[in-house]
């Protein structure tokens, strides 16, 4: 079991109201398994993918990841696990537009620690070259595709050899040829064994994965498999 | 991430911000360069002030003259003594075990002749000692021997500026003769100017080789006609005591004066330790204004720093949302700001030490223009004050931004910026 959520909640105290984002998720993803997380806005996806993807913590519930318990790990600690074990891709692909793709795909292994500049930025570029983008070394964010911009924010999730790869609506913000291109990306990290876990609303895109969680109102209402 | 990359990253941050950076980095660079310019300015002129002081070389010196007693009991005392005698010399020099060096000087104003030209000058009648004592360096020839000043010898010593005066530039004047009043003198040596204080000038240098000296002995034989001098100046043993000597000078002339004061003891060493004083006092007035200045500006530095590194921060959300989402630690956030802030504080630091450095250069180069030899040399003290302070500024106005940067949630700084 490579992840085992169990009764997460997830409260967000705005004040005066208490907004209840998630209400008791209990998940289990095995291992190489192809999954996708679909609901309407509000349903509690989001903030579910941001406490996997440990940039959000559960307000209760545990959250075991590959044996360890990070629901209760400190933040520093937390930074380790989304540095070294969880590649995450946004909507909108947030790289960092004043420096060229090496080195935004570069950039966790920064966090890592003893990796050289010069291995760095070599792993990098290999990475880059792996997903198509080999001509696009030196260029900024701004001056690509936000097809290429997207595959470069893969790049950069899967440069650290992540144990799961998370992606949130990782098709949102592109026109449906280039979003088939990124499925078609993440269908050969399935097939290639990578554990992948998405989020989106768009049917067809959830169509990829093996299994399908569908949320309303922060909690699990059914699961499909395909 | 290294500090070299760290820095780099923070050299880049500013370079793609070059006018706010720029007006954060007034602040710092005034603070630094003033620091330094202070520093220098006042360094320089206390140097400059003691190397004069050096130079007039009156330590261990104890000026003896004639005064006449303020009070009509003194004055109608005056028959009992006649004033600093001649002998008198040999009897402070044999009670006073302190002296060292002692001359009688006899002044005498008048007409003065010799080649071709006739004008007013000033003759000193002066021993070998007072050569040493006053410091007048040898030219051509030889100085006053004591044989000249046991036999009356109608000898004399010319300063270098009344040699040309009388003889003219490069001229030989040694075996020709001068004519003090009616009396006429062979001219045995020529002085020799020596470098002299920029700061005040050769005025004391000059009077000195406007002067005519010949044996004290000569002068009061032939042209003053008394053995009344005028000023015994007295050298002491070096480490002598000043006081014990002033008490021994002073109890000697009291007792061969009939017990008369009517002469006054001045100690030059002390007038100008206590000037030194004065001086140091003074530097550190300016340097506590100076400071004060230097410190407003250094907070006001930070205090701009502060905010562009705040605004900086809430610009760079995102940024810091990303970085943290792969990975960064809130210590790798806090330290990537950190050394921006004290990056930015150091190159204006840097740019204040250059300034400084500059301020100083035309110092001296209007001094120097003005006509005043006077050079401000860049005070090492100020750099290393200056620089410093810039970057602890850099570092203490860095710390609140820089701690409000790495405590931010990943995810409320990436989705604020969309």
């Amino acid at each position: 079991m490579l992840i085992a959520v169990d009764g997460l909640t997830r409260t967000y105290d705005l004040g005066e109201a208490k907004v209840h984002a998630l209400r008791g998720v209990d998940l289990a993803v095995e291992a190489g398994e192809y999954l996708a997380i679909m609901g309407p806005s509000g349903s509690g996806k989001s903030t579910l993918m941001h406490i996997l993807g440990c940039l959000d913590t559960p307000s209760t519930g545990r959250y075991v990841l590959g044996g360890e318990e990070v629901s209760s790990l400190t933040g520093r600690e937390l930074a380790k696990v989304r540095n070294r074990r969880i590649g995450f891709v946004f909507q909108n692909f947030n790289l960092l537009p004043r420096i060229d793709l090496v080195a935004n795909v570069a950039l966790p292994l920064v966090y890592h620690g003893s990796v050289s500049k010069a291995e760095r930025l070599g792993r990098a570029a290999k990475q880059l070259e792996e997903l198509g983008l080999g001509h696009r070394l030196k260029h900024r964010p701004n001056e690509l595709s936000g097809g290429e911009r997207q595959r470069a924010a893969i790049a950069r999730a899967l440069i650290n050899e992540p144990s799961i790869l998370l992606a949130d609506e990782p098709t949102g913000n592109l026109d449906s040829k280039t979003g088939r291109e990124i499925m078609d990306i993440l269908d050969g990290l399935s097939a290639a064994g990578k554990t992948v876990c998405l989020v989106t609303h768009d049917a067809n895109v959830a169509e990829h994965a093996g299994r399908t969680v569908h949320m309303q109102d922060g909690a699990i209402a059914r699961e499909d498999f395909s | 991430m290294n500090l070299l990359e760290s820095v780099v990253s923070g050299l880049a941050s500013i370079w793609s911000h070059k006018l706010r950076s720029s007006l954060t980095l007034v602040g710092i660079v005034v603070g630094v360069a003033s620091v330094i310019a202070m520093f220098s300015f006042v360094g320089g002129i206390v140097t400059r002030v003691r190397e004069d002081f050096e130079q007039i070389g009156f330590d261990n010196t104890f000026f003896v003259s004639n005064m006449d007693p303020m009070n009509p009991e003194g004055r109608a005392s005056l028959k009992a003594s006649k004033g600093l005698m001649l002998h008198e010399m040999d009897i402070l020099e044999t009670e006073v075990p302190e002296i060292r060096g002692i001359t009688p000087v006899v002044a005498h104003y008048g007409v003065l002749r010799g080649g071709s030209e006739a004008l007013h000058g000033e003759v000193f009648g002066i021993t070998p000692d007072g050569f040493i004592l006053f410091e007048l360096n040898l030219g051509p020839g030889r100085y006053i021997s004591d044989l000249d000043v046991e036999n009356h010898a109608r000898v004399c010593v010319l300063g270098e500026l009344i040699k040309n005066d009388l003889f003219g530039e490069g001229a030989d004047a040694i075996g020709r003769h001068v004519l003090i009043g009616d009396v006429s003198f062979e001219v045995v040596g020529v002085l020799a100017m020596k470098e002299f204080s920029q700061m005040f000038g050769n005025s004391g240098q000059e009077q000195e080789h406007r002067r005519i000296y010949t044996p004290t002995t000569t002068m009061t034989h032939y042209i003053a006609g008394t053995k009344r001098i005028d000023t015994f100046a007295v050298k002491l043993y070096e480490g002598a005591d000043i006081t014990q000597a002033y008490d021994h000078i002073h109890e000697t002339l009291i007792r061969e004066h009939r017990g008369i004061e009517d002469f006054q003891i001045e100690n030059v060493a002390e007038q100008l330790a206590q000037a030194e004083v004065q001086m140091e006092q003074m530097s550190a007035q300016w340097n506590m204004i100076l400071g004060s200045i230097a410190t407003v500006s250094l907070l006001v530095g930070g205090i701009g720093l502060l905010s562009v590194l705040i605004i900086s921060v809430n610009e760079r959300l995102r940024e810091i949302g990303i970085r943290k989402a792969v990975g960064a630690e809130d210590r790798a956030i806090f330290q990537q700001f950190i050394i921006e802030s004290v990056t930015i504080s150091t190159v204006g630091g840097l740019i204040g030490v250059a300034l400084g450095a500059g301020l100083c250069k035309l110092i001296t180069f209007g001094a120097q223009a003005a006509g005043q030899d006077m050079v401000i040399p860049v005070s090492g003290m100020g750099v290393a004050l200056g620089l410093g302070f810039a970057i602890i500024v850099g570092f203490l106005f860095g710390l609140y931004p820089a701690a409000k940067a790495s405590r931010l949630d990943p995810i409320e700084a990436i989705s604020r910026y969309a």
